[in-house]
Order: structure tokens, then C-alpha cells, then sequence
């Protein structure tokens, strides 16, 4: 497995504001990396470090084995970029600003892009300054999309789309995929990530605090058990069980509690003696696995 | 609630309102103070009414002279029809950013969903520039009193600069409702206030059509006819067509839609096969600005070199003034001093383009429209000099346009120098250069600040040159300013040294900000 894009000790600051706190990270070539974290705690700073457009105070990044400052201009000829915040020039119609972007760019596929303005269902003859969020932002996807590029960084692309438009751009995310490109997206939209994401990333306060499969994260997380049992069980010694309820129920015990997996054999051995009569688990959501890792952005 | 607007409102104006104020006072200041040296002989002061209203060229540029014979009286012809359009522009380019401008950038959409009415924010920017206009007026006053010219004129006057000012609040307004943009409302504004200049010149110039003067605000601060008549009656009126104006805008806003203006733009075109380098995107951004300047520009330049046999043939009647003419042009052949003052006027507002045009790449990262050009492969410095590009262009454009206008009308007219009016539009270019460059430095170096400062700095030498000259200022402080080594072309030869020193910092000015725009972060506001 090759690293695609490699972030090593970056650290950022604005003034004494501390942006980005010696974040390292690295997104494997070929993958949709999802970049998650509460609002402010680094991402857009981090992608405009990968696009040149801020200088990291220390720390350095590499894309493609490219250094992001010195190599900036042969980089950005491979790859493509969708800002968090899309400003277009109110003058230039929608369809001019494609076109712009796409010759600064360099090479890209002009049947693609009158395929992308198609399926984005974008009227190209208006004025920017007449086109909401979404539709600056189907601009900047079809510049983006329509450009032979080998790396794409989105930038929270899809926060202003419908969800029609949102499931056009997963289309177009997988299929960038499968042609081999790699993908970093900063989002919030869970289902995008879990439809589209082979690894996901969570940063909070400027660093990474976790990284890994979706399964991995699942794994490592508490898993939520339902039980029956005849008497009531004696959980309160168990580490690793919390949010206990037990409450009387059909002349037993209902039992729900979070485990974590380290000491699920020991839940297990407890109802057991309590006479467990049914028995259910579940996997965190993914909402609230995101919560778990957001919240704690409070009490770090 | 509105009280919060208009205290938002004032913020954002107070800088504006100090800078033109101090600018319009210093203007009236210089002209009542020069009187006294220009015109001692009480003799000469009787007979100046009297020769001025004779001359058509005059009366075109500064309208029908009421009273001459005291220093009031003579700058209040003199300038108050300048002041008049100053507080025009002002108060109506004003209106339209804080109104449209703000409706843009969608500070409106939050005002309007809150708890107030939705004229609010109308009535907010309105009061704020109403206010700013009365300010201009009063330090109109002020420099009258404090230069010793007092009495009624001096408060007429500057009721006349404000009420001006206030008709314009109104037009602003109201073009904002016809335009959905706030490039096309203040272009519609900028457009009256050349109306309004247009119908009060055809007015003053002919015997017959003077009462076209009562269908042009700025007629109206001329019929005030300070130091003279002194009427009242022009200015009721000036305050109830401003009121009128206002009330339809008011009506106007309550019932049309966020961001939608009485005038829909159509549909533009779906692909650019032209915009395919930073120069070119550039170049596109800036154009339409151009323009606008050149076409101004080129009506200024046709007035100034139109009437310039006139006037040599008027200041050669009278010694004290040709001593002055003879101090801002440095020549004394008459109509080439003269034209060597007014064409270093317009050299400024080339010297203005340039800087605009650079200042286009700070916007553009302000705005972050920046980003995704920056994020293609498209260098720092090759960025920054697209823009410096456009504002060089810009500013040879303009010239051109003052040198072609100003050629042809002297080609047409008496006695007039086409060769050396091309050759005064030509030596406006190296400051251009000079100040295009530092713009460009800023932008580099110090990006926060580089609009105001960039601005700020050619605007302010030239003023010490060109009223330090006429108030003779030391030659030390004079020679701060790089403007000092600006020739009077036609007036004088062109100060070569003096250019190439210019078009040589500009030059290191531009290296220096294109090798620092690489080495910094991209900074929003
Ligand atoms: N230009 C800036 N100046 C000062 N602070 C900034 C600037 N941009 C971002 N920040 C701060 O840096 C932190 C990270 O911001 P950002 O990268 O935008 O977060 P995210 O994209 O994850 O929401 C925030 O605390 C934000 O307030
Ligand atoms: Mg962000």
C-alpha cells in the first residue's frame, strides 16, 4: 500500500491561536479518506496547507511523494481541489467559471464536463452572483471532476446540495475512485462517509485523535446489549460497562448497558448467572461513534 | 434595532466622512485664501464679474459667476460646483454600498429576516449618508468662516453642498431598487451625477436654455447663488425632490424580492473559449472598470484642452492670475501652464487605475476567489502579475484615452497644442508604473492593509504637490513627493530623470511584492 498524501508533524498557528497541533496522517493512494472532526478543528486548514495556499508553521506535508511547497506547481497539475467556502466571480456566468478553472488547470476532458454540468442539472448561462451555495458548489465539482486529476480534495463539497445532488456526487466520488484517483473529503454528512469512505480520520483541536477502517472504529468502540434475565445481575463491578439500566419486566429483569469490547466476556459470564433468558447486541451507530469522539472536544 | 443599524452603518462611513470632508474643506480653504493674493487691486476684483461671465469656457467648467468681488463670492463660483459634485459622489456611491453593497454580501438577508421592518436597513443607510452629507456641507462652511469670507453665503453654501448631497442619497437609493447589483446601481448613480454636471454646463453656456439649470441638482446649488442672492427657495426644493426620491425607493423596497432589482439580467454565455490564462481572467475582471474611467476620462480631457484657448486668452488680461497659472504650470506661455495644471489633475486619476487594477488581486484573495485559481497550477507571482498586468494596461488606456480626446478637440479648436497633449497623457504613465508597483508591494508584503495604504498614498503626495505648489510650500517638503517629478507636460519638456527614477522604483516595487506574495499565507479580510 503506497501513501498517497503524507502529513507529518504539521503544525499552524494564526497568531497565538494554535490551528493545527503536530497533526500526522497519511491517506493510502487509491482510497476515499474521509476527514472528520467537530467545526474548527482543522480541516480546512490542513487541506489549504496540501494546496499551498497557507505555509504550516512547522511540520511538512508530501502528496504523491510531492512536497507541497517546493514541488506546488507540477503538484497542482494532478490535483483537484473543491474549497469549503466556493467564491466565483459575480460577473462571469457559471459555465465561464468551469472553463476558467479547467484551462488554469491544464488537462481535462470536455465531454466529461458537459456530461457533469448535465447530471449536476446546472443552468451554465447564469450569472455567479445569482447562484445559491449548492450551485457554487456544483461549479467547483465539475471543475473538479472534469479535470485529469490524480488526487482530489473536497473540502466539505456537498453541504449545500440536495440529497438528488448529494447522491450525483457519491456517483462521481466512487467512480473517481474505481479510475484509481484518491480522494481526501472533509465532511459532516455521515451517510456520504459511510457510503463512500474506505478509511476515515477524525482530527479535533489540530490533531488526529483516531484513524482507521469504519469497521476498526467500530471495534474499538463500546457495543450496545439488550437482555432478559430472571435476577438482578451484579454488573456494577465490570470496568469497561457503562450507561447501566435495569428496570422489572415481564416478572424479570430487562437489562441494557454499553460494553466495550475488552469486557464483553465478562458481561457475558454475569448475565449468564443471572439467568439470561434473550439476548441482543449492536454495533455502535455511526452517529454516535462520531458524537463520542466530537464530544469529547469539551472535555479533553 | 435600527438604532443598532444605524450605529453599524456610521461605523463603516465615519473614515469616508472625515477623509472627503477634510478633502472638501481643504479645497474651499485654498481657493478663499488665494483670492486676497490673486486679486489685491479692489479695481481689478470690481471689473472680474463682470469679464468672467463673458467668458463661455468658464461658465462651462465652473458655472455663471454670481459676485466676484469678495473672496466668498469668488470661491464660492469657483468651487461650488466641484463641492457640489463631490458631495454628490459621495453621498450616492455611498448609499449604494452600504445598500446594495451590504445585499451582496448577505449582511441584508440577516436584517431582513430579523425583527424589523424591512425598510430598516433603507432608512439606516439613508440616515448615515444624510448625516455624512450635512458633515461635507458644514466643513464647506467651515473653511468659508475660518478663511474670513463669513455671513449667510457661507452657510447657503454649504446648505447647497448638503441638500446636493441629499438629492443624491435619494437617487442612490432609488437606483438601487432599479439595479440588481451594486456595479450597475453605481454606475446608474455615477451616470446621473454626469447627467446632472452635463444639463447645468448646457445651461450656464447659452442665453436662452438657462432654466435647464433648475432640472439638475447640481443647477440648484447654483441658483443658491451664495454671497450673491443668497436664495433659500432652491434649496426647499432640493430637500423636497429629495424627499420624493426617497419615498419611492422606500416604497420600492418594501416590495420587491431579496437581492432582485427592477432590472433582471438575461442569461450570459454557457462556455469561455477566451479565459484561459490568469492574464486573460484578469484582463476580464478589470475591463469594465476600464472602461468606465476612459469614457470619464475622456469627456475631461475633451473639456480641458476644448476650452484652453479661452482661458489664455482671459489670464493674460489679468498678472496675478497668470502668476499662478504660471505656478502650477511653470511656463509662462499661458495655455500651456494651464494645460500642464490639468493635465497633472488627470494624471492622478490614471495614476488612481493603475492602482485599482493591482488592487483587483487583494480582493480576489479577500473574497477567496483566489483560492481555487491558486489551487491549479498557476504560480503565486504569475498571479499577482496578471493583476499588476491589468492595472498598467488599464492605466495605458486611460491615457490613451485622455491623450486621443484631448488630441482631437485641440486638433479641432484655436490654437491648440495636440502634440503636447499627447505628450502630457504619455507622462502620466511613469507614476502609474511607480504607484501600480507599490500597490503591488502591499498586496505582497502587507496584504490587510495594502487597499487603504495603496490608495491613500498617491492620492495624498499629489494633493502636497499640487496645492503645496500653489501655496508655496517649502522646496524640501515638495520635493517628498513623487510627484514633484512630474513634469507640467505641455508646460514643460518631460522631467526624464525624474521618469525614469519612477518607472524604475515601480519596477523594484512590483519585484518586491511578486517574491513576498510567495512566501505568505492567503488572508481573508
Ligand atoms: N485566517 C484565520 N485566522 C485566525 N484563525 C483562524 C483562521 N482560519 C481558521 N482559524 C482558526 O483555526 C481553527 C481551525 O479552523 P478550520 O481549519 O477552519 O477548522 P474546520 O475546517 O475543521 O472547521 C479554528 O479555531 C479557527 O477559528
Ligand atoms: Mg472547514
Amino acid at each position: 500500500m503506497t501513501t498517497a498524501i503524507a502529513v507529518d508533524e504539521l503544525t499552524k498557528d494564526y497568531g497565538r491561536r494554535r490551528a493545527l497541533d503536530r497533526l500526522t496522517l497519511a491517506v493510502p493512494a487509491g482510497e476515499v479518506y474521509g476527514f472528520l472532526g467537530p467545526n474548527g478543528a482543522g480541516k480546512t486548514t490542513t487541506l489549504r496547507i496540501l494546496l499551498d495556499l497557507l505555509r504550516p508553521t512547522s511540520g511538512r506535508a508530501t502528496v504523491l511523494g510531492l512536497d507541497v511547497q517546493r514541488d506546488a506547481l507540477p503538484l497542482h497539475r494532478r490535483i483537484a481541489y473543491v474549497p469549503g467556502d466556493v467564491a466565483l466571480w459575480p460577473q462571469l456566468t457559471g459555465g465561464q467559471a468551469i472553463d476558467v478553472l479547467l484551462a488554469l488547470h491544464g488537462r481535462s476532458d470536455q465531454k466529461r464536463r458537459e456530461e457533469l454540468v448535465e447530471a449536476f442539472q446546472l443552468d451554465p448561462t447564469v450569472r455567479c452572483r445569482a447562484y445559491s451555495t449548492g450551485n457554487r458548489q456544483k461549479v467547483a465539482l465539475v471543475a473538479a471532476f472534469a479535470a485529469e486529476a490524480d488526487v482530489l480534495i473536497l473540502d466539505e463539497p456537498t453541504s449545500g446540495l440536495d440529497p438528488l445532488m448529494e447522491a450525483v456526487f457519491r456517483r462521481h466520488l466512487v467512480a473517481a475512485r474505481d479510475e484509481g484517483r484518491t480522494v481526501l473529503l472533509s465532511s459532516h454528512i455521515l451517510g456520504e462517509v459511510e457510503t463512500t469512505c474506505d478509511r476515515v480520520g477524525i482530527i479535533r483541536a489540530g490533531r488526529l485523535v483516531e484513524t482507521g477502517t469504519l469497521d476498526e472504529l467500530r471495534h474499538l468502540s463500546e457495543y450496545t446489549v439488550d437482555a432478559e434475565v430472571g435476577h438482578p445481575p451484579e454488573l456494577g463491578g465490570i470496568a469497561g460497562v457503562s450507561d447501566l439500566v435495569v428496570a422489572p419486566a415481564n416478572g424479570g429483569y430487562r437489562v441494557r448497558c454499553r460494553v466495550r469490547p475488552e469486557a464483553t466476556a465478562d458481561l457475558l459470564a454475569a448475565l449468564a448467572r443471572a439467568g439470561v433468558r434473550t439476548l441482543s447486541s449492536r454495533p455502535p451507530t455511526l452517529e454516535e461513534l462520531f458524537l463520542r469522539y466530537y464530544d469529547a472536544a469539551e472535555t479533553p | 434595532m435600527t438604532g443598532v443599524l444605524i450605529g453599524l452603518i456610521w461605523r463603516r462611513l465615519r473614515l469616508r466622512t472625515v477623509l472627503w470632508g477634510l478633502g472638501l474643506f481643504l479645497l474651499a480653504f485654498t481657493v478663499v485664501g488665494s483670492y486676497e493674493a490673486l486679486y489685491p487691486d479692489p479695481g481689478v476684483r470690481a471689473g472680474l464679474t463682470g469679464t468672467l461671465r463673458a467668458n463661455t469656457s468658464f461658465r462651462a467648467l465652473l458655472g455663471v459667476p454670481g459676485d466676484l468681488s469678495t473672496p466668498g463670492g469668488f470661491t464660492a463660483w469657483r468651487v461650488g460646483v466641484t463641492l457640489g459634485t463631490l458631495a454628490a459622489l459621495y453621498a450616492g456611491l455611498g448609499i449604494v454600498a452600504l445598500t446594495r453593497g451590504e445585499e451582496e454580501t448577505g449582511v441584508r438577508e440577516l436584517v431582513w429576516s430579523g425583527a424589523v421592518r424591512r425598510q430598516a436597513s433603507l432608512l439606516a443607510a439613508a440616515a448615515g449618508t444624510a448625516v455624512g452629507s450635512v458633515v461635507l456641507g458644514a466643513m464647506a462652511t467651515c473653511a468659508l468662516l475660518g478663511a474670513g469670507a463669513g455671513g449667510r453665503g457661507a452657510v447657503l453654501l454649504g446648505a447647497g453642498v448638503a441638500a446636493v448631497g441629499l438629492v443624491f442619497v435619494a437617487i442612490g437609493a432609488l437606483m438601487g431598487q432599479v439595479a440588481g447589483t451594486r456595479r450597475a446601481a453605481s454606475a446608474l448613480t455615477g451616470t446621473a451625477v454626469g447627467v446632472a454636471y452635463v444639463v447645468r454646463m448646457v445651461a450656464d453656456t447659452s442665453d436662452d436654455r438657462g432654466w435647464l439649470a433648475w432640472l439638475s441638482p447640481l443647477g440648484w446649488l447654483e441658483r443658491v447663488d451664495a454671497y450673491a442672492a443668497d436664495r433659500v427657495g432652491p434649496l426647499v426644493l432640493a430637500a423636497g425632490s429629495a424627499l420624493g426620491l426617497f419615498a419611492a425607493a422606500y416604497a420600492l423596497e418594501g416590495r420587491r424580492d431579496l437581492g432582485a432589482g427592477l432590472l433582471r439580467p438575461g442569461p450570459g454565455p454557457g462556455h469561455s473559449r477566451r479565459l484561459r490564462t490568469p492574464e486573460a481572467l484578469a484582463a476580464r475582471l478589470y475591463a469594465s472598470t476600464v472602461l468606465a474611467w476612459a469614457a470619464g476620462l475622456t469627456v475631461f480631457s475633451a473639456i480641458v484642452a476644448g476650452i484652453a484657448a479661452d482661458v489664455g486668452t482671459f489670464v493674460a488680461q489679468d498678472r496675478q492670475t497668470a502668476d499662478l497659472f504660471a505656478r502650477l504650470g511653470g511656463s509662462p506661455d499661458l495655455v500651456r501652464s494651464y494645460l500642464g495644471g490639468s493635465y497633472q489633475f488627470l494624471g492622478i486619476l490614471v495614476v488612481v487605475v493603475a492602482v485599482e487594477g493591482v488592487l483587483g488581486a487583494r480582493r480576489e484573495e479577500a473574497t477567496g476567489r483566489a483560492d481555487p485559481v491558486l489551487a491549479r497550477p498557476v504560480a503565486r507571482p504569475r498571479w499577482l502579475g496578471a493583476f499588476l498586468g491589468a492595472g498598467v494596461g488599464g492605466a495605458v488606456c486611460a491615457a490613451a484615452a485622455v491623450g486621443i480626446a484631448g488630441a482631437a478637440v485641440s486638433v479641432a479648436g484655436p490654437g491648440g497644442d495636440p502634440a503636447g497633449v499627447l505628450r502630457a497623457a504619455a507622462n502620466m504613465l511613469p507614476a502609474a508604473v511607480c504607484f501600480g508597483g507599490l500597490a503591488c508591494a502591499l498586496v505582497g508584503l502587507v496584504p490587510r492593509v495594502a487597499a487603504p495604504v495603496g490608495l491613500a498614498v498617491p492620492v495624498v503626495t499629489f494633493l502636497v504637490d499640487y496645492f503645496g505648489r500653489l501655496v508655496q510650500l517649502p522646496e524640501a517638503v515638495l520635493a517628498c513627493s513623487p510627484f514633484h517629478y512630474v513634469a507640467a507636460v505641455p508646460a514643460r519638456p518631460v522631467d526624464r530623470p525624474g521618469a525614469v527614477v519612477l518607472l524604475a522604483a515601480g519596477i523594484v516595487f512590483a519585484v518586491v511584492g511578486l517574491v513576498a506574495i510567495r512566501r505568505r499565507d492567503l488572508v481573508p479580510v
